[in-house]
């Protein structure tokens, strides 16, 4: 029985705001203004917008407990939220801010440690169905840790801030208390880094 | 504009056009990886903790809210503080009745010798610390010589007790030398109500010797049996306190007083 996987996130036309479309939150404000009073609905809203991106953020960074720490984060959003004005986008980025405080604070305890799991296409035995489908499965979500283990810790968590926080260059200097131009030489050369150990791999897609 | 301005702007729009998943000719390889890198974020979202769990199902109180967030920066700003209350807290009990009064010894004694001190502190605690110095220096059994030429004001009686109160005498339960006016010549000090008046050299002390009153108002103290006279200290002549005119020339024995239900 083939195992059919797509890929939930539809490809964006132009610009990022179109990569998390989903995550959007149309009432932003007033889920916001509940959440303030501890509404636990609002509270739920909120979790369910973030804690998906927050929790794949906090697994790319190698922390092992990724439950615990993603609970530890959306605790803090919750009981800090009356600290906080904004709008939807920087408050995105107040949430990742806090998880890039926890994941530091993993790291300073010295339990970082990132998967770095070869990838054996022989024993993959993953299928799909379509080319496509088949060219995204083959990268796996255990490859692309172990890709992102070559990388150093900084060029990793602009990447992983860019591409799954889906944060903006000036947003991911907010974060990680790095000007724009230090977050962009780290993005550039972390993709430069990933594109040479992908041509030496030849990885088939 | 240079041309490795030129290149630095290239390099970086296709750096963005990379990140944000638009296709780039000749980086397929990098857009596949990019690709799969956001589908680690299509996961499931995980299992809040029973913490998170509870917060999600039942709310905040907004007061309850700001205050864990106080506590938290509270804690976090006084890590000394509390592993100090953690070190104490692990304590004996002896431990802590030491500890208690090495501080309290301590903040008597820094209260005594630091002049910022407001008088009104530093006075008492200067006589504490005098008293327990004598105490340590001289001994309870040891009588007090007077220092040739140690009249001044502040030298308690030495002559023979007198027979009543008299004007002028302090209040009950007041030193006599705080009641007693200084004597700008420098000779001694005569209790008020004294039988003779204050020799310029005080009088050698004898074991025998009775003691001096403690004022006009209290009669002769008494002196017990169990005690030998030469174990009975007399007023300290000659000591800080008395220079100071802090003394409390009352004896180490017990006397009643005056005015003090006795």
């Amino acid at each position: 029985m083939p195992v059919r996987r797509r890929c939930r996130w539809p490809r964006p036309a132009s610009g990022r705001g179109n990569l998390h479309a989903h995550s959007v939150l149309d009432d932003f404000d007033p889920v916001l203004s509940r959440a303030r009073v501890g509404s636990p609905e609002a509270f739920t809203v909120l979790y369910r917008d973030l804690a998906r991106p927050v929790a794949a953020y906090v697994r790319a960074c190698g922390v092992p407990d990724v439950e615990d720490t993603t609970s530890e984060v959306f605790l803090a959003v919750f009981t800090g939220l009356a600290s906080f004005t904004g709008t939807q986008e920087q408050f995105r980025s107040w949430v990742f801010t806090i998880a890039h405080r926890r994941v530091v604070d993993v790291w300073r305890r010295g339990s970082r440690t990132v998967a770095a799991v070869p990838y054996e296409a022989d024993t993959d035995v993953r299928t799909s169905a379509s080319a496509e489908a088949d060219a995204l499965d083959g990268l796996g979500e255990e490859w692309v840790m172990e890709m992102l283990g070559h990388l150093t810790d900084d060029q990793r968590e602009v990447l992983v801030l860019r591409i799954v926080g889906d944060l903006t260059v000036e947003q991911v200097g907010e974060v990680v208390g790095r000007r724009p131009g230090a977050v962009k030489a780290l993005q550039h050369r972390g993709l430069a880094a990933l594109r040479r150990i992908l041509q030496a791999q030849a990885v088939p897609l | 504009v240079s041309g490795s301005d030129d290149n630095q702007d290239m390099r970086a729009h296709l750096d963005e056009l990379l990140v944000t998943g638009q296709p780039v000719p000749g980086n397929d390889e990098l857009a596949a990886f990019v690709a799969a890198l956001r589908r680690v974020a299509d996961a499931p979202a995980p299992t809040p903790t029973p913490a998170l769990s509870a917060v999600l199902r039942d709310g905040l109180a907004p007061a309850s809210s700001r205050t864990l967030v106080d506590a938290g920066e509270h804690w976090s700003l006084r890590p000394g503080v509390r592993r100090l209350a953690r070190y104490v807290a692990g304590l004996s009990l002896a431990a802590k009745i030491i500890l208690g009064a090495g501080v309290a010894v301590a903040a008597v004694t820094g209260a005594a010798g630091i002049d910022a001190v407001p008088a009104v502190v530093r006075v008492p605690a200067n006589a504490i610390v005098s008293a327990v110095v004598d105490l340590f220096t001289t001994g309870p059994a040891t009588p007090v010589r007077p220092a040739p030429g140690d009249g001044g004001a502040g030298t308690p009686a030495t002559g023979t007790p007198g027979p009543g109160p008299t004007a002028g005498a302090g209040a009950p339960g007041m030193s006599p030398s705080a009641a007693m006016p200084a004597d700008p010549a420098g000779n001694g000090g005569t209790a008020p109500g004294a039988g003779q008046p204050g020799p310029m050299q005080p009088a050698p002390i004898s074991p025998k010797m009775p003691l001096a009153p403690v004022s006009p108002m209290i009669p002769p103290a008494p002196v017990s049996p169990m005690k030998q006279p030469s174990q009975v200290v007399p007023p300290a002549l000659g000591s800080p306190m008395g220079s100071l005119g802090l003394a409390n020339p009352r004896p180490r024995t017990r006397t009643p007083r005056a005015g003090m239900g006795d």
